[in-house]
C-alpha cells in the first residue's frame, strides 16, 4: 500500500506530525470489515476508528459473509440472498470479481460458506443445488465449488466435488485443505475431492452419559490467530437416566489451527449463559472473549470465566486487534461497540448507517 | 386414492408417491441454521426455560433471523419468501414501525 493511500484511508493527514507519519508508512494497517443493510460492504480504520471507506455491493443482502484473500487486500462477500459473491478491493472498492451461482434452472444457496485458497488464487464455497422443475423442485447434494479468481467479473465453476449437507462457515488451511464446517468438522482436498474427518461432533464416540453437541457454526473471526473456532454446548449426565436438571452443562470449543490442519476438541467453560462466537486473545490462546447479551472473558486452561460485561443489546460476534488490547462487537444492529480487552469496559463505539444481522466482523491486516 | 384417476402427469406422480416403495428417503435440512438447535435463543423462550437470554432487544435480532431464514415461522424469510420485507428499512431499532407483519390474503 502507498503511503499516500494510507494517509488518505486513515483520514488523519492534517492532524498527525512528521513523526508519526514515518512510522504509520511502515506499520501495519489494520481494517475491520462488516457488511450492513441494505448491502454495503464497511472498510472501518482501526487505527482511528472511523470509516475509511464504504463499498456498495450489487443486489439485495445476503447474510453477510467475507473471506479475505491472503495478502488482506481483497474481500469476497455473498449477496443477493447468499447467491452471488463479489470480490473487493477493500482499498478503492473497485469491484473484481463475480460469480452468479445459480441459473434459471437451479438455484444455489451457500450458508456463510465462502473462503479463498492459500495462494489467493481459487475462491470456495459450498453449493446448496435445488433443481427448478416445472412441477416441483428437487434438492441436489451439496458440492464444493471451485472458483478461479482471475476469471474476474464473469466466474464460472472450474471444479466440484460432493460435500455433506448442512456445511456453514469454512476456513482454508495453510497447506490448502478446506475446513468444512457441519455435523462434524472435516477438511476437503479441493483438487482431488479428498475428505477427512478433522474433528468429530456430531457422531463422537464420548460414551452414554454424554448429550450430542449442538455446534453454532454461523462465524469464525480467527484472524488473528489464525484459527477456526466453532462452540458447542454440551451436557454430562450422572446416569444414563439423562436427568437434565442435575447434567453438568458445558460449552465446548471445536479448534483448527489453520497453520497445521491439526484440530483439538474439548469442553472448556461451564455453561452458565449463551455465548454466540468466541475470538482468542492473539497474546495468549488461553484467554478467550465471547459475545452475545454480554461481552465475557475466560481463561479456558483454567475453565473459568474472568469478566462478565452487560451489554445495552445482543451483538453476534466480535473480533480483536493484533495487539490483543481492544475488542470490536458487532453483528446485529447498527454499532460496533470497542472494548478494553483487560476490563471489557467500553470505550467507544462505531455507528453504522444500517444493521448488521448476521454479518461477519473480519480483521484485515494489510502489511507494508 | 383406488377410487380416483390420475388424468395428468402431476396426478401419475403423486400416485406414485404414495406408493411405499416409491416414497424417496427424507433428506437432512440443507444446512445447521434453523429452529433445530436446542441452545439457539428463540422467540418465546431461551434454553434456561426463562426470558433473559433471549435476543435483546428483538429489533435487534430481527434480521439475523429473516436474513439468513433462522426463524422463518416467526419473522419474514427474505431469503426466499419476503426479499422485500425490509428493503427500505436500514436500521430495525429506528423504524421498526415499517417492518409491517405479512398477511396472506394481502390486507
Amino acid at each position: 500500500m502507498k503511503l499516500k493511500n494510507v494517509l488518505k484511508s486513515a483520514g488523519v493527514l492534517g492532524a498527525v506530525g512528521l513523526g508519526s507519519l514515518a512510522s504509520q508508512a511502515v506499520a501495519d494497517q489494520e481494517f475491520l470489515l462488516t457488511i450492513t443493510r441494505p448491502n454495503q460492504l464497511h472498510v472501518i480504520d482501526m487505527s482511528s476508528n472511523t470509516i475509511a471507506r464504504t463499498c456498495d455491493i450489487p443486489g439485495p443482502f445476503g447474510t453477510g459473509s467475507i473471506a479475505l484473500s491472503p495478502d488482506n487486500t481483497h474481500a469476497y462477500v455473498l449477496s443477493n440472498g447468499t447467491k452471488d459473491v463479489y470480490g473487493f478491493d477493500i482499498r478503492n472498492c473497485d469491484i473484481t470479481f463475480k460469480a452468479e451461482q445459480s441459473s434459471p434452472t437451479e438455484q444455489v444457496i451457500s450458508m456463510q460458506s465462502i473462503a479463498v485458497s492459500a495462494d489467493g488464487k481459487e475462491l470456495y464455497t459450498v453449493q446448496n443445488p435445488i433443481k427448478k422443475l416445472s412441477d416441483r423442485f428437487e434438492v441436489e447434494q451439496p458440492r464444493l465449488a471451485v472458483f478461479n479468481i482471475k476469471d474476474g467479473m464473469d466466474a464460472k465453476v472450474v471444479r466440484t466435488f460432493p460435500v455433506d449437507r448442512r456445511i456453514t462457515k469454512i476456513a482454508v488451511t495453510d497447506q490448502n485443505e478446506v475446513i468444512l464446517g457441519g455435523a462434524d468438522l472435516k477438511g476437503i482436498n479441493p483438487k482431488t475431492g479428498e475428505v477427512r474427518m478433522v474433528s468429530k461432533l456430531a457422531s463422537w464416540e464420548k460414551g452414554p452419559l454424554w448429550l450430542p453437541p449442538d455446534a453454532f457454526a454461523m462465524h469464525s473471526q480467527g484472524e488473528q490467530m489464525h484459527e477456526y473456532i466453532m462452540p458447542y454446548v454440551t451436557a454430562k449426565f450422572d446416569s444414563e437416566e439423562w436427568n437434565f436438571e442435575t447434567a453438568e452443562w458445558w460449552w465446548g470449543i471445536s479448534r483448527v489451527d489453520l497453520k497445521t490442519g491439526k484440530a483439538t476438541r474439548d469442553e472448556v467453560l461451564p455453561f452458565q449463559f449463551i455465548i454466540f462466537n468466541f475470538v482468542a486473545d492473539p497474546r495468549n490462546p488461553d484467554i478467550l472473549y465471547g459475545s452475545f447479551n454480554t461481552l465475557s472473558k475466560h481463561d479456558i486452561s483454567k475453565k473459568e470465566t474472568l469478566i462478565v460485561h452487560e451489554m445495552p443489546h445482543t451483538y453476534y460476534d466480535l473480533n480483536i486487534s493484533g495487539d490483543g488490547k481492544t475488542l470490536y462487537v458487532g453483528g446485529t444492529s447498527s454499532d460496533i461497540s470497542i472494548h478494553d480487552s483487560d476490563t471489557l469496559e467500553k470505550i467507544g463505539s462505531i455507528q453504522l448507517t444500517g444493521d448488521m444481522s448476521t454479518s461477519d466482523l473480519r480483521v484485515a491486516t494489510i502489511r507494508n | 386414492m383406488k377410487h380416483l384417476k390420475s388424468l395428468n402427469k402431476k396426478a401419475q406422480l403423486i400416485n406414485q408417491a404414495v406408493s411405499p416403495e416409491e416414497v424417496e428417503d427424507v433428506v437432512a435440512m440443507q444446512t445447521v441454521v434453523g429452529c433445530t438447535a436446542t441452545t439457539d435463543p428463540g422467540w418465546e423462550l431461551d434454553p434456561f426455560g426463562g426470558l433473559g437470554s433471549l435476543c435483546q432487544p428483538m429489533e435487534s435480532d430481527l434480521y439475523g433471523c429473516a436474513d439468513a431464514c433462522w426463524w422463518p415461522a416467526q419473522v419474514p424469510d427474505t431469503m426466499h419468501t419476503y426479499p422485500d420485507w425490509g428493503k427500505d428499512v436500514a436500521k430495525a431499532n429506528e423504524d421498526w414501525r415499517k417492518l409491517d407483519g405479512i398477511f396472506e390474503d394481502g390486507e
